[in-house]
């Protein structure tokens, strides 16, 4: 649980990258998202997700925050490995595929008439490590944004990018309560097991865990939500329609740098693509 | 007739901003958890999918009717759909693709003519309930938005793929709109909003 709550959290330091402009650090997001979903090669996607690790040290994230990463790639590649080991003749895939084992036959009871049979496809791992690796590169990079940008630089670069400052402000608190709210919702667990309440996996009490967890949850977020609004309305949100803050972000020369490389391997990659190249 | 008002986001004051921002915060914490159970359904094969959209869409059906409920302003749902992807995609990375965009966006605006429709003309809950029968359209979009890389690469899936996702997804968000309506009536009552 600490370790999923650290992930989301920004992590104290005076890095290279802690020093970088939210904004560069968005297009970092979106150069990897863009080379993650149109790469092909399974070298080139392990090279890319490698490439969103480096930062990871450079960052010189502690290792109690690293626990959170290695616990997300530890649930990610079984799952997709799984899934596309159990089906990866049904997406659309057209070369005709035998599977390697069966699971459950196709004449199986109920089971087997319903799914036509259950098989474990070889391809279907490798072509899943291919999709792990190309969703943990982006998740990565993603996280590494947030542990190393203070959460009101956040807001600065929403704004500076042209978002709408009331939409800014509601994703920065959004993002900013996301540890807090899972935290709540272990407290509120406990606590509901303190009471006797079990957690059984069965409809009827998967349907009542959730209505018990969720309402006290609930109260508790509007109840800090009024307490926030207060405070909120007490520094004049929104009394004025250009805003100004005590602290500004500007690009500096190492942030154009790092566009300029961004944007360079952006356009190589796209250009090897689009000439069946990689 | 009254004036008509101009849809826009002054109309929201800082406490339904932070409402629905912190609301935003638990679909991220729902969603979350909720990837735990995700191999497990996937191993079921499409009668999996029965437990992913439980997973999924009843804990965000039921936020949308909550947030409706305490909030109850026109475009609640469309902007509690945008401040959600635009989140998603700074912590997660999801939600880069355009079609994620249009998921979300779209699930928003017709889960929000269900909600407009069921303040003004409806029975409430009943109403509420049709709100997750249109998921039926925007429930497979919706998938694509929690796991598009994944999605993206599969082309167009079948029919019955999609059927096997849609289905559950409207029943569960059916019921977790109804469920999420009654909740909120209850956390505003308690909250003494």
């Amino acid at each position: 649980m600490a370790s999923l709550l650290n992930i989301f959290q920004y992590s104290e330091g005076e890095t290279l990258i802690h020093g970088l402009d939210p904004r560069v650090k968005y297009l970092w997001v979106a150069v990897v998202t863009l080379l993650g979903t149109t790469l092909e090669s399974p070298y080139l996607l392990v090279a890319l997700f490698t490439s969103t690790l480096i930062p990871w040290f450079l960052a010189k994230i502690p290792a109690n925050r690293f626990k959170g990463l290695v616990w997300l790639v530890a649930l990610t590649i079984p799952m997709f490995v799984v899934i596309q080991a159990l089906f990866y003749h049904e997406y659309g895939i057209e070369e005709v595929v035998e599977p390697t084992f069966t699971i459950i036959p196709k004449d199986f009871p109920i089971i087997g008439r319903l799914t036509g049979g259950i098989y474990f496809y070889k391809e279907g791992v490798v072509y899943g490590m291919i999709q792990s690796f190309r969703m943990m590169a982006i998740i990565t990079i993603t996280m590494l944004t947030t542990l190393t940008t203070r959460i009101s630089d956040l807001l600065l670069g929403l704004m500076k990018v042209g978002l709408p400052y009331d939409i800014a402000f509601m994703v920065v608190t959004g993002i900013r309560f996301v540890p807090t709210t899972l935290a709540e919702v272990h407290t509120v667990t406990n606590a509901q097991k303190a009471r006797g309440l079990e957690f059984r996996r069965s409809f009827r009490s998967a349907v009542q865990t959730m209505t018990l967890t969720f309402t006290p949850i609930l109260i508790g977020s509007v109840r800090k939500g009024k307490r926030l609004a207060t405070a909120a309305e007490a520094r004049a949100f929104r009394a004025y329609k250009k805003r100004t803050f005590m602290r500004d972000i500007k690009m500096v020369r190492g942030d154009w740098v790092a566009v300029g490389l961004l944007l360079s391997v952006a356009v190589v990659g796209i250009a090897l693509l689009l000439l069946g190249l990689i | 007739m009254g004036e008509r008002k101009r849809l826009s986001l002054e109309m929201f004051t800082a406490q339904d901003l932070i409402t629905i921002s912190l609301i935003t915060a638990l679909s991220i914490v729902t969603g979350y958890l909720g990837l735990a159970v995700f191999p497990l359904a996937a191993a079921l094969g499409p009668l999996g999918s029965v437990f992913v959209e439980f997973e999924y869409v009843f804990p965000l059906a039921l936020l949308m009717g909550v947030t409706a409920v305490l909030v109850g302003k026109m475009g609640t749902i469309v902007l509690l759909s945008t401040v959600g992807y635009i989140v998603r995609s700074i912590i997660f990375g999801q939600g880069l693709h355009p079609l994620s965009f249009l998921g979300a966006v779209l699930g928003g605006l017709i889960t929000e003519a269900v909600f407009f429709v069921a303040r003004n003309y409806g029975t409430k809950k009943l109403v509420a309930g049709t709100a997750g029968l249109l998921q039926f359209v925007f429930g497979p979009i919706y998938m694509n938005m929690i796991l598009f890389p994944f999605v993206y690469h599969l082309a167009m899936p079948g029919l019955w793929w999609i059927a096997s996702y849609a289905i559950p997804a409207a029943f569960w968000g059916a019921l977790g709109a109804v469920v999420g309506s009654i909740i909120g009536k209850r956390v505003r009552e308690a909250a003494q909003l």
